[in-house]
């Protein structure tokens, strides 16, 4: 049986079918996850906007021009909630541990706990934009052209926030060396 | 390992598990209560038509044409364990789809 496109998953979620959001949910829920995870630097936080993202794209799927075009829109809806989503500092300070126990937990191979820190740091002093270009092309492997479809942003902008960004990130390995 | 490396680790450490159960069945959750809310919100809209035309009826062909709903709310409402029960049957049945920490509808 042919795996059905997002296109035509779009298509029947707009005709009323749930599990055919279902299925774009489970789809792109990883990859957006882990992309909002690098913009916002904390899972429990990530995975709620991740949660509003899905439900809005749920509710607005209308909306939506291309349904081909269904990943950039989500993570686009995704990138918008996440810049204007300010939380309270009181609520991300108590998930501080969760934050960290996770941390320990999917502790990467191959790096010291300084390199991490170091890394982590430097992720944090980036720009919000230089972060998502950083999680979508970098680290999720999408064309800069697709990025700037979602991010909204120029291709050149795109290109410059990755420039920038990566020599800022490996800047802070040379100082832990 | 160089620093492209380091960097490549890390990065990949961002990674969302590919299957997270619970993250979906949260997903759910919140879609169905949505869905819910949503009924609730077109049934209400339909009741208050319903009773708008019911009371206009009323009004246009006298006091009487709904006496027997009266008769009859009054007839239910003399027997205090059907009241009851009714407030027991509609709390069980709905209660639990709206309070949070319940699933699916």
């Amino acid at each position: 049986m042919a795996i059905a496109s997002d296109a035509q998953l779009v298509a029947a979620a707009r005709r009323g079918s749930d599990l055919a959001f279902e299925q774009l949910a489970r789809r792109h829920s990883q990859a957006l996850r882990s992309f909002l995870r690098g913009v916002c630097r904390d899972p429990a936080w990530a995975d709620d906007v991740a949660q509003d993202t899905l439900i809005r794209a749920w509710q607005r799927l209308d909306q939506l021009k291309d349904p081909g075009a269904f990943r950039s829109w989500l993570f686009g809806t995704g990138w918008r909630l996440a810049s204007g989503d300010r939380r309270a500092a009181g609520r991300r300070a108590s998930r501080e541990q969760d934050w960290i126990d996770t941390q320990e937990q999917t502790r990467p191979d191959g790096i010291s706990a300084e390199d991490r820190m170091a890394l982590e740091a430097a992720m944090e002093s980036l720009t919000p934009d230089q972060r998502a270009c950083i999680s979508l092309c970098l680290a999720g492997g999408w064309s800069h052209g697709e990025a700037a479809q979602a991010l909204d942003m120029p291709v050149g902008t795109i290109k410059s926030h990755i420039k920038r960004g990566r020599v800022r990130l490996l800047a802070a390995l040379g100082e832990s060396e | 390992m160089n620093k492209e490396d380091k960097l490549g680790v890390f990065l990949a450490s961002d990674q969302a598990p590919a299957a997270d159960p619970a993250f979906m069945a949260r997903l759910d959750h919140r879609m169905a209560r949505i869905r819910l809310w949503t009924q609730i919100r077109s049934s209400a809209v339909l009741a208050i038509a319903i009773a708008a035309v019911a009371f206009g009826l009323n009004r246009a062909a006298g006091t009487h044409l709904f006496s027997w709903i009266n008769d009859l709310v009054l007839g239910l409402t003399s027997v205090p364990g059907l009241a009851l029960a009714t407030i027991i049957v509609v709390a069980a049945m709905y209660l639990p789809r709206i309070l949070p920490g319940h699933l699916k509808v």
